[in-house]
């Protein structure tokens, strides 16, 4: 996570975590999992909406791709819990870069639930939201 | 309307862990880097 965030500072951007969590449950998880950059909640899901990320169907979560997605996570260690109260399990994540004005240039809304850009995907985009 | 490349993105507010609000356009000045989770753990 360092690393990543240092090439994205290198870049001249900064990241900001969004999570549907309350804000009591994001400070819970800060405690465990100090981040580099700012984390935020947006609990009633309205940047969600406004960025276009969707729920997920079940075919989405149990796609193929998806459970093997789950399954490398959980060899490296990571293990599944219940989502916290006010989460809905089926929303699905995202990551967006916005140039130095707020507008949007780069957008990756997830199609399952492990679908995710790798690092240097981002870095890349956050280097072209500079031009 | 899903946002395109290019548009310019609303002023959202959002909130910091303390419960204090935080608008999205206070972010500005420099490029962001938005990273929506699905849920926490």
């Amino acid at each position: 996570m360092q690393g990543a965030y240092d090439g994205i500072h290198a870049a001249g951007a900064e990241a900001l975590l969004v999570v549907q969590a309350a804000p009591v449950l994001l400070t819970v998880f800060l405690r465990d999992h100090p981040l580099p950059f700012a984390a935020v909640s947006d609990p009633t899901r309205a940047a969600y909406r406004a960025f276009g990320l969707e729920r997920a169907t079940w075919a989405q979560m149990l796609r193929p791709r998806a459970l093997r997605g789950y399954l490398r996570l959980m060899f490296r260690g990571w293990i599944p819990r219940l989502h916290s109260r006010g989460e809905d399990v089926m929303q699905l994540g995202g990551d967006f870069v916005l140039d130095a004005e707020g507008r949007l240039s780069y957008a990756y809304r997830s199609a399952d639930p492990t679908d995710r850009p790798g690092v240097d995907e981002l870095l890349r985009a956050v280097s072209a939201s500079r031009k | 309307m899903t946002l395109r490349a290019g548009d310019p993105v609303g002023d959202l507010t959002f909130l910091r862990p303390d419960g204090s609000a935080v608008a999205l356009s206070s972010f500005r000045g420099r490029p962001l880097l938005l990273i929506f989770l699905r849920h926490l753990g």
